[in-house]
C-alpha cells in the first residue's frame, strides 16, 4: 500500500476517524499499532515477525540497561540482533555475490548460492530507529520506556515505517506519553503538505521517471545530450520521490497528532556539499553524524583523522542505501567531496576578496552538478553502465546516437528550470500566507480546486517509491 | 520542525458539525472542479483514447464524421475482424438501400463497455444514425488483470457503467469477499475517471506539440482486412529497420487480440435459455430504452463460432431486444462456419469477413423491408 495508492485513502480515513473517536491515549495507541501492523502486513505479513522481534529485543535490552552493571554487553546484544537482521536480509546476497566474483577472478570455480534472500521493506529504516533507542538508553540520554506498546508503536508507526524519516526515540517516545489533541493539530498545514508531497511523487517523479528509466536501461544506445537529460531528470525524480514521500509521511503523522522530524530542506539550493548533507535526508545524515561520525572521533583529531572519519561515515552511508558497489562508490565520492570541501574552507580565507563573490555565486551550481554526477553511480544498473553515462555527462562523449524521450534539450532544461522556480517559491514561503489566512470555506474550495488540477497529471502507472528498496 | 509547525489554527473546525460542513464543501468543490477540468482536457476527445492505433483511429474518425453514418457496429474482436462496412454498404445499396456504416468495435470489448460506448456515441447526437448493431453477450463485469488501469478501461467507467457493473456483482451468488474483490477494480477505474487521472499529460503534450501524431487515414470505416494489416506491419518493420521476423518497435498497437471474449468464460449472472438474471435484465432494459429514446433501432447480433452464451436469446424471448440476428449455431449459417473463412478459432479472415458482411447485409435488408 503506497501513500499514492487509491486504497490508501479509505485506509487512512478509517485510521484517522477511529483514532480521533477513541477517548483514551492508550486505546489510540493500540489502534495505531494495529493499523501500522496491518499497513506493513499488506506487503508481506511474514516480515512482521522481524519488526516484532526487533521491538522485543530492544525492549528487553532497554530494561536491562537501566540497572545492569555490564551495560556494554546489553548494548552489544541490541547491536548484534539489529545489525544481524539487517546484514542477513540486506547484505547476504551482496557478500555472497562479491565473494563468488572474487574467487572466480582468482581462478577458483565458485558458483553463486541458490539461496536468495528477499529484502523486507523498510528494514534499514526501522533498524536504525531501534538502534537509536538502545544507544540513547545506553548513553543515558533517554530513560528506557516501561511501555512495550509505546516502543512497538515507535518502531512500527505506519506513516514513517517503510521509508522514514528515521525518527529518534528521544523525540517520539515523549509524544506517545501525552494524549494527542485534535484542536492542536494544524490540519491546514498537514493537508497542504500532503498535497505538495503527492504532487512531487505522483505527478513529477512518476511523470518524468520514464526518461531516466529508458536511458539507464541501456546507456550505450544514447548520445551525450541524453546523458545530461537523464541525469538531470533523475536528480529531480529522486528528490521529488523521496521528499514527496517524507512530506506525506510528516503530514499523515501530523493529522494523527504526532510530529516527525524534517527530512529535506531544499537541498539542491545548498551552497556547498556540507550544506547539501545538512539538507538532504536530514534524519539519516544526522543519525550517521550522531551515531557513527562522532563516535569514530569526528573532527577531534588531526585533519587526516577527520577525513578518514568522513570517508568511513559516507562509505557506510552509501552501503546503507543498497548492497552494491555502485552505492559504495557513491558514498566514497560524497566522502571525498566532504573532505575536499573541508580543506577548501581552510584555504578559502586566503583567497583575494575580489574572487570570493564569484566563488559564492558559482558554488551552488557546482554543488548541484557534482550531486548529479554522483547520482549516475546511484542509478546505473552496473559499473559499466555508470562509466558510459559518466563519459556522456562529463566528456560529452555519448556511446550511441539515439535521443532519450521526446523532449528536446531546451525543453528538458525548461522543465527542470520551471521546477527550480516552483521550488524556490516554496523555499521562500511565497504561497503560504494565502492558505494560512483564507477563511475555512475558501481553504476547502481552494484545496478541492488544487486537487482537481493536480489529479490529471498523475500518470496511470504508479511507480514504487525509490527508497522502498533501501 | 520548520516546514510544518503544529499549532492551533484560527477558523479550524472545532466541532464535528463544522468539520463535516467543510468536508462537504470540499467534496462538492471537488466534483465541480473535476468536471470543469474534464471539460477543458477533453476539448479534444482523442485525449481520452488509450492512444493505441485502433482506439485513436476510432476517436479520430467517428467524431468528425458522426453525422454521416446510418448504422454503427459495436462489438468485440469478432465484430472488428468480421464486419466490413464497405462490403455491407455495397450489398445493402444493391438492394436499393443507400446507407453508410461504421465499425466501432475493439478487441476485448465486452457488454459493459459496449453499453458505455453506445451511450457515448448517442451523447454525440449523430444526426443520421438509425441502426445500432450490437454484439450482445452476458453482462460480465469481470475483466483481466492486465487490462486494469489503462485509459481505455478508465474511459468507459462512467457513473452509469460502474453502477451497472456493481449491481450485477451485487446480485450475483458470490460470497461477500468475492463480490468485494470483483467490485474493487471497478471502483478504482471509476475513481481514476472521476479524477481525470492521466489525461493531463496527454492533453498538455498535445498543446505543446510534443505528442506523437499517430495514424492518419483518409478513408476509414473501422475495418482493416488481414492483407491491409500485414502490409501495414511490414511497412512499419521496414521503417524500424527490422527484418520480416523482427520484433515490432511500436508496442502501442492493439492489433493483437489481448482479450478474446472466449478466453475468459463469463463469471457473473449467466443467463439460462429462458431466464435472465434480474440485475442483467434491469441493465439491458434501461440500455434498450436509452437507445430507443434516441430514435435509433437496436439490432442484436450473434456472430458465428461464438462461444455459447444464451443472454441474447433470453433477452429476445423476454422481449427486451426487438431484433436478434443469430449466426452462432451451425444450423443457422452452415456456410459461415467453414474453417477456411477463419484466421483462428473464432475470428474471420478477409474472405470470411466479406462472406459474412454479405450475408448480414441480406438479412438486414430483409429485416428493414419487413419493418416497412
Amino acid at each position: 500500500m503506497l501513500f499514492v495508492d487509491f486504497v490508501f485513502l479509505p485506509f487512512f480515513a478509517t485510521v484517522f476517524l477511529v483514532h480521533w473517536a477513541l477517548r483514551t491515549n492508550r486505546a489510540r495507541k493500540v489502534w495505531l499499532l494495529a493499523a501500522s501492523y496491518f499497513f506493513y502486513g499488506a506487503w508481506d505479513w511474514r516480515f512482521l515477525s522481524l519488526i516484532v522481534f526487533s521491538t522485543a529485543v530492544d525492549y528487553f535490552v532497554g530494561c536491562r540497561l537501566e540497572h545492569a552493571v555490564k551495560r556494554k554487553r546489553w548494548l552489544m546484544l541490541s547491536l548484534c540482533a539489529n545489525l544481524g537482521l539487517l546484514g542477513t536480509f540486506k547484505y547476504f546476497n551482496f557478500f555472497v555475490d562479491s565473494a563468488v566474483a572474487l574467487l572466480n577472478t582468482a581462478g577458483f570455480d565458485a558458483h553463486e548460492s541458490t539461496l536468495r534472500i528477499v529484502l523486507p521493506v523498510g528494514i534499514s529504516f526501522y533498524t536504525f530507529q531501534t538502534l537509536s533507542y538502545s544507544i540513547d538508553v545506553y548513553r543515558k540520554k533517554l530513560a528506557p520506556t516501561r511501555s512495550v506498546l509505546d516502543l512497538a508503536l515507535f518502531v512500527a508507526f505506519f506513516p514513517q515505517l517503510v521509508a522514514g524519516p528515521i525518527i529518534r526515540a528521544v523525540d517520539f517516545l515523549p509524544q506517545l506519553r501525552t494524549k494527542t489533541v485534535f484542536a492542536r493539530t494544524d490540519v491546514r498545514a498537514a493537508l497542504v503538505l500532503f498535497l505538495v508531497g503527492f504532487v512531487k511523487k505522483a505527478c513529477i517523479s512518476d511523470g518524468i521517471a520514464h526518461i531516466p528509466d529508458a536511458y539507464f536501461a541501456d546507456p550505450a544506445h544514447f548520445d551525450a545530450v541524453s546523458a545530461w537529460i537523464a541525469t538531470l531528470f533523475y536528480a529531480v525524480q529522486i528528490y521529488c520521490d523521496f521528499s514527496g514521500y517524507s512530506d506525506m509521511a510528516i503530514a499523515c503523522a501530523a493529522l494523527l497528532g504526532y510530529e516527525l522530524c524534517e527530512n529535506f530542506r531544499h537541498p539542491y539550493f545548498a551552497a556547498d556539499i556540507t550544506a547539501f548533507w545538512r539538507r538532504w535526508h536530514i534524519s539519516l545524515s544526522s543519525w550517521l553524524r550522531d551515531y557513527l561520525y562522532i563516535p569514530l572521533g569526528g573532527n577531534r583529531g588531526s585533519r587526516l583523522f577527520t577525513y578518514r572519519n568522513l570517508m568511513l561515515t559516507m562509505l557506510l552511508g552509501g552501503l546503507w542505501h543498497g548492497a552494491g558497489w555502485n552505492f559504495v562508490i557513491w558514498g566514497a565520492l560524497h566522502g571525498a567531496a566532504l573532505g575536499v570541501h573541508r580543506a577548501w574552507q581552510r584555504s578559502e580565507r586566503s583567497f583575494p576578496s575580489a574572487v570570493r563573490p564569484f566563488v559564492r555565486a558559482v558554488s551552488p551550481l557546482a554543488t548541484f552538478l557534482f550531486v548529479c554526477f554522483c547520482w549516475i553511480f546511484f542509478r546505473a544498473e552496473s559499473l559499466g553502465d555508470a562509466w558510459i553515462a559518466v563519459r556522456g555527462f562529463c566528456l560529452f562523449d555519448g556511446a550511441g546516437s539515439a535521443r532519450v524521450g521526446t523532449l528536446g534539450p531546451w525543453f528538458a532544461t525548461g522543465v527542470v528550470a520551471a521546477l527550480g522556480v516552483v521550488h524556490l517559491a516554496s523555499a521562500r514561503h511565497i504561497v503560504e500566507p494565502l492558505w494560512r489566512r483564507a477563511p475555512s470555506w475558501a481553504f476547502a474550495l481552494g484545496l478541492a480546486a488544487a486537487v482537481a488540477v493536480v489529479l490529471p497529471f498523475v500518470p496511470l502507472e504508479a511507480k514504487p517509491f525509490i527508497y522502498f528498496q533501501f | 520542525m520548520r516546514s510544518l509547525p503544529i499549532r492551533p489554527q484560527p477558523g479550524a473546525p472545532t466541532s464535528i458539525a463544522s468539520a463535516a460542513g467543510l468536508t462537504l464543501v470540499f467534496v462538492v468543490g471537488l466534483v465541480v472542479c473535476t468536471a470543469a477540468v474534464r471539460g477543458v482536457l477533453l476539448r479534444d476527445p482523442e485525449v481520452e483514447s488509450d492512444q493505441t492505433r485502433r482506439s485513436l483511429l476510432l476517436y479520430r474518425h467517428f467524431g468528425p464524421h458522426k453525422d454521416e453514418y446510418d448504422a454503427v457496429f459495436v462489438g468485440s474482436s469478432r465484430f472488428y475482424r468480421g464486419v466490413d462496412p464497405e462490403v455491407f454498404d455495397a450489398e445493402v445499396g444493391r438492394a436499393g438501400l443507400e446507407m453508410r456504416s461504421f465499425n466501432f468495435s475493439m478487441n476485448g470489448m465486452r457488454m459493459p463497455e459496449i453499453i458505455a460506448r453506445v451511450d457515448w456515441m448517442l451523447a454525440q447526437k449523430p444526426a443520421k444514425l438509425r441502426w445500432l448493431i450490437v454484439e450482445l453477450t452476458t453482462l460480465d463485469p469481470a475483466f483481466r488483470e492486465d487490462n486494469r488501469g489503462g485509459q481505455r478501461m478508465i474511459a468507459w467507467h462512467t457513473p452509469r457503467a460502474t453502477l451497472d457493473c456493481l449491481s450485477v456483482i451485487g446480485a450475483s451468488t458470490r460470497t461477500t469477499a468475492e463480490k468485494l474483490a470483483a467490485a474493487r477494480p471497478h471502483l478504482v477505474e471509476f475513481g481514476y475517471r472521476f479524477g481525470n487521472i492521466g489525461l493531463g499529460f496527454e492533453a498538455s503534450s498535445r498543446w505543446l506539440g510534443v505528442a506523437p501524431v499517430g495514424p492518419r487515414l483518409k478513408h476509414f470505416d473501422g475495418y482493416e482486412s488481414e492483407e491491409e494489416e500485414s502490409q501495414r506491419k511490414r511497412g512499419r518493420r521496414k521503417r524500424a529497420g527490422l527484418d520480416e521476423q523482427g520484433e515490432e518497435e511500436d508496442e502501442r498497437d492493439d492489433d493483437e487480440v489481448r482479450e478474446p471474449a472466449d478466453v475468459a468464460a463469463p463469471t457473473f449472472s449467466v443467463a439460462g435459455a429462458d431466464d435472465l438474471p434480474p440485475a442483467q435484465e434491469r441493465v439491458l432494459a434501461a440500455f434498450v430504452e436509452r437507445v430507443e429514446a434516441a430514435g435509433v433501432e437496436l439490432i442484436v447480433l450473434r456472430m458465428p463460432r461464438t462461444p455459447r452464451d444464451l443472454t441474447a436469446r433470453a433477452a429476445r424471448k423476454r422481449g427486451l431486444v426487438p431484433t436478434l440476428l443469430a449466426y452462432d449455431t451451425r444450423a443457422a449459417a452452415p456456410a459461415l462456419w467453414a474453417a477456411e473463412l477463419y484466421r483462428d478459432a473464432s475470428h474471420l479472415n478477409s474472405r470470411g469477413a466479406a462472406a459474412f458482411s454479405k450475408r448480414l447485409a441480406a438479412d438486414f435488408v430483409t429485416h428493414v423491408r419487413a419493418g416497412e
